[in-house]
């Protein structure tokens, strides 16, 4: 499963509520939180954002509860994601599920990393990654 | 099995990390990886799968495993769509022939086919297997043949011998012999060695090369062929030849061979051809080298070449009759070159209880001594079937036979003669069901069949008619023919609502009454008694008995009886009885397999002639058998021959061939 | 004292009475013993009243189909000499019975049944005594064949 590489496209956030903390540097948007950038959409009950100490730039945002990442036909789900602007990874914890067509991979963890078109699949101590893939069907490209 | 090549199935991956790289389209698994597709499995610690290609590539501890066959090795290659691939130090299990194959490398080919480098072969379990074969390469297809070359024959882990090709049938279905060689001695044939070599010489046809020196009598060279061509057009041919040096120490020098064809199968326009044809070249053939009873002393050998073909109810058969007489040289056997006949199987006319049939036939009698000639018999019968009350059947008979004959040797000119053969039979069925359920059965039936037949054929003059066979010389018949049926059949219910019957009980006691003019018996005389009984009480045992009684000398005619009794693990004993007044014969047998000192097969069989009071043959057999070979020593004694012979079968590979100089497997 | 005659009561299996039986089919390699059985077949089949023969297929209910798959002698007993005195003749018959209607297997089964006969050194004798045991064997296989289909209690 795969998602995008966040170009300079902005990220538009729609939540319930806002609630920013300078000090900590922390945006957290809480209730049917939706954020958008181009062709990705990704949902959560709650997301925080995190800016690098003193600049604007976004250092990284974490959502929470029924995070769901969608983008064409591929959709992941997972209890927790955290997307590194820097790393440029997306990573989702907690029975990450992505879904792709038929295809279907479940593990822990899940990371993408998006500069390198790679992602990796982890099993916690007990759990085991499974996955239901269909041969020869092409991965349409980003 | 066919792995996935058209529909792609889906790919179940269970691992413990799984990484997905797209710009290559392959995942990489790792830690007790478990990929499953369709019927395949595949197991091991570390294994890349390209979902576009089908590619995968395994290591450590690898196990592909489909429902017929089991590949474990180091490092696997292998790709999901063409089912081919490579597998390092592979161990290859066939479970359908139990075959092992080992190798440096074993090349999948395709569904089922492998070459494999470097490896050993065998039908043995377990880490140092009883036998096997080596070989630098070795192209193997699942249930077809193992063609191998640079083979060496390991027992245990021991070179025994070479073979620069070698083809090993790993067909499970049919037995096939394969080099190991059969050792014996008997007084007549003195120190005896078979061998026999199997080729396969196309995708259906494959042959056996005989080979047998016999110390006493020479070498013997021998060829079997077996082919299978079209649909269903299937057949053995065997020819064997020995220059006989001497029998039974005087010296002959003669020349003996035997040729045998069998086929069976359908020519266009659905003729069905069919040849079971053998031929010996000496009566001594089979005496010299018939090893078992019913070959050594073989009394005639008939040969039957025929094309048949039916339309509906309609049949015309064609065949040419050879028999070769073994006993006598003075060669008055009928031969049928040939016999054609057209026959309309009995058919009802409309809705009538009536019926009617046609049988004609022709044939050409030759012989080399006795009379010859062309015979043509038509056989128009009408019969019906007429039901009183529904109770009382009464199915009358009557045919008129027709009989011209021509071309006649001996004297005899052209004849025709025709005669009236009459028959009415009447029978009625009585049976009670008995519901209780007893022994292990849960309802009985018991039934009752009367019948009596009335036969009536008028007297007739035929001494002026050659003689060929029964219906030249048609005797006058006025006579009843009754019997009583009984049988006693129980059901048995299994679970799951099926249930099933065994005839536990069939006797049938029959008697004929002459009337006047009847060429058998005088007039108003019983006739003897006969009796015939059939007991099966429980599976795994049964006694039949087949007797007929003089009434008037107060004797048995002839009696046969033959007890059966056998368990599930190869225990069996089978013994009969056989008494014959007119011919001075009285005769058992009995053969007792006891497979309580497993892993040795014990069997002793003997005959015994009661005239003379003396034994007829014994025979003792010991069978040592293994999971994947066994070997049988077999002594026998008998007033042709004694020998002491030792064989060996390999599993997979079946007995090796038999004395091939009898023909006697045949 | 419970025997009584079945007539109405013993009918083939799946109640069947109009039956259409083909010729036998012949595996054997022993020639027209195809045409013998079947003749038997519908010889003692027409004796059973619940049972009609018809000859046109359509207007059957079922269809009875058999092949004679086996036919083989072997020796049975020896003289004082060790020469065959009695062979043993065995036929085997594999039958079913199916509804024409839904193509239904209404019975299937295979019979077998021997016949004794005696050797002999005229070689034409012998083979006449072969012949007549082939006669038996055949009229008393189409019996059993007949009983066991009724086998219905």
């Amino acid at each position: 499963a795969e998602l995008p590489k966040p170009s300079s496209l902005p990220i538009e956030v729609t939540a319930n509520q806002l609630e920013a903390d300078q000090q900590k540097r922390q945006a957290i948007f809480t209730g049917d939180v939706v954020a958008k950038q181009g062709d990705v959409t990704l949902y959560g009950d709650k997301m925080v954002v995190y800016q690098l100490d003193g600049q604007e730039q976004v250092d990284r945002l974490e959502v929470f509860g029924h995070v769901r990442v969608v983008q064409l036909d591929r959709t992941a789900t997972a209890e927790r994601a955290v997307y590194r602007q820097v790393a440029e990874t997306l990573t989702l914890y907690g029975n990450a599920e992505v879904h792709q067509g038929q295809n279907r991979v479940a593990g822990d963890e899940i990371i993408v990393y998006l500069r390198e078109n790679r992602s990796l699949v982890k099993s916690g101590d007990s759990g085991r990654v499974k996955a239901i893939l269909f041969p020869q069907q092409k991965q349409e490209q980003q | 099995a066919d792995w996935g090549k058209d529909s792609p199935l889906p790919v179940n991956l269970e691992a413990d990390e799984l990484s997905y790289d797209k710009e290559t389209g392959r995942y990489r698994a790792s830690g007790n990886v478990q990929l499953n597709q369709g019927e395949l499995e595949v197991v091991s610690d570390l294994l890349w799968w390209n979902q576009l290609s089908g590619e995968i590539e395994a290591e450590g501890g690898v196990q592909l495993t489909s429902p017929d066959e089991k590949m474990t090795g180091s490092k696997v290659s292998y790709n999901l769509q063409q089912g081919t691939g490579s597998v390092a130090d592979g161990w290859l299990f066939l479970q359908e022939s139990n075959l092992h194959v080992r190798g440096k490398q074993i090349n999948r080919l395709g569904e089922n086919s492998y070459r494999v480098f470097d490896g050993t072969f065998t039908t043995c379990d377990g880490e140092v297997p009883s036998w096997k074969f080596g070989a630098e390469q070795v192209d193997v297809t699942l249930g077809g043949y193992a063609k191998a070359k640079h083979t060496v024959f390991y027992l245990k882990d021991i070179p025994s011998f070479y073979v620069p090709y070698m083809v090993y049938p790993v067909k499970t279905e049919r037995e096939s012999g394969l080099l190991i060689p059969r050792i014996g001695y008997s007084d007549k044939r003195g120190f005896q060695y078979n061998g026999s070599y199997y080729q396969v010489l196309g995708r259906n046809q494959d042959a056996t090369l005989l080979f047998d020196y016999l110390s006493e009598m020479g070498i013997g060279k021998g060829l079997e062929y077996r082919y299978i061509f079209g649909k269903d057009n299937a057949g053995e041919m065997r020819g064997y030849h020995i220059d006989v040096d001497s029998v039974d120490g005087e010296t002959v020098d003669e020349e003996r061979y035997a040729l045998e064809w069998q086929h069976d199968g359908t020519l266009p326009g659905d003729v069905r051809m069919v040849v079971d044809a053998v031929y010996v070249n000496d009566e001594e053939y089979f005496e010299d080298f018939g090893e078992v009873a019913e070959d050594y002393n073989k009394d005639e050998v008939e040969s039957n070449f025929s094309l048949s073909k039916s339309w509906g109810k309609y049949s015309l058969v064609g065949d040419l009759e050879y028999t070769k007489d073994l006993e006598s040289d003075n060669d008055s056997t009928l031969q049928r070159l040939p016999r054609i006949s057209f026959d309309a199987a009995r058919q009802r006319i409309g809705e009538t209880p009536f019926y009617y049939r046609l049988e004609t036939e022709y044939t050409n009698f030759r012989r080399d001594e006795g009379v010859t000639g062309e015979r043509l018999m038509l056989l128009p019968t009408l019969s019906a079937s007429l039901q009183l009350f529904n109770v009382i059947d009464i199915s009358p008979k009557i045919s008129y036979r027709d009989r011209y004959y021509w071309g006649t040797s001996d004297g005899y000119g052209d004849e025709h003669e025709g005669l009236v053969e009459f028959s009415t039979r009447v029978s009625t069925k009585l049976q009670r069901v008995y519901d209780q359920p007893i022994g292990s059965a849960d309802k009985l039936k018991h039934s009752l069949e009367p019948e009596v037949i009335y036969y009536n054929i008028p007297e007739l003059e035929q001494n002026h008619l050659p003689q060929f066979d029964t219906y030249d010389d048609i005797d006058k018949e006025n006579r009843f023919e009754y019997a009583l049926v009984q049988r006693l059949t129980a059901r048995f219910d299994q679970d799951g609502g099926a249930a099933s019957y065994r005839e536990l009980l069939y006797l049938r006691l029959s008697q004929t009454y002459y009337l006047s003019a009847d060429a058998v018996g005088e007039k108003d005389s019983f006739g003897s008694i006969r009796g015939q009984l059939t007991l099966l009480p429980t599976t795994w045992a049964k006694f039949e008995f087949d007797g007929t009684y003089d009434i008037d000398l107060g004797e048995w005619e002839e009696t046969d009886v033959d007890l059966s009794l056998q368990d599930q693990n190869e225990n069996s004993l089978r013994a009969s009885y056989s008494y014959d007044r007119d011919e001075e014969l009285e005769y058992v047998s009995f053969k007792l397999d006891l497979s309580i000192l497993e892993p040795f097969f014990v069997s002793y069989e003997k005959r015994f002639d009661l005239v003379d009071d003396e034994s007829l043959e014994d025979v003792i057999g010991v069978e040592y058998r293994q999971q994947c070979w066994s070997a049988l020593l077999t002594y026998r004694e008998n007033e042709n021959d004694s020998s002491v012979i030792l064989s060996f079968v390999m599993k997979g590979i079946g007995p090796v061939g038999g004395v091939s100089g009898s023909l006697g497997g045949i | 004292c419970g025997y009584h005659f079945p007539g109405k009561g013993e009918s083939l299996p799946g109640g069947v009475t109009r039956v259409y039986a083909p010729l036998f089919t012949n595996r054997t390699s022993e020639a027209r013993l195809e045409n013998r059985v079947s003749n038997d077949i519908s010889y003692v089949f027409a004796r059973n009243g619940n049972i009609s023969l018809v000859e046109d297929k359509q207007q059957a209910e079922a269809i009875l189909e058999g092949t004679v798959s086996d036919y083989r002698t072997r020796a049975l007993s020896y003289d004082s000499d060790d020469d065959i005195s009695e062979y043993r003749a065995t036929m085997v018959a594999q039958v079913s019975l199916r509804s024409i209607a839904d193509g239904r297997l209404l019975w299937q089964g295979s019979v077998s049944w021997s016949e004794d006969y005696l050797a002999a050194d005229d070689k034409n004798l012998q083979n006449d005594n072969e012949k007549e045991a082939i006669e038996e064997i055949s009229l008393r296989l189409s019996e059993e064949i007949l009983t066991r289909m009724l086998d219905d209690f």
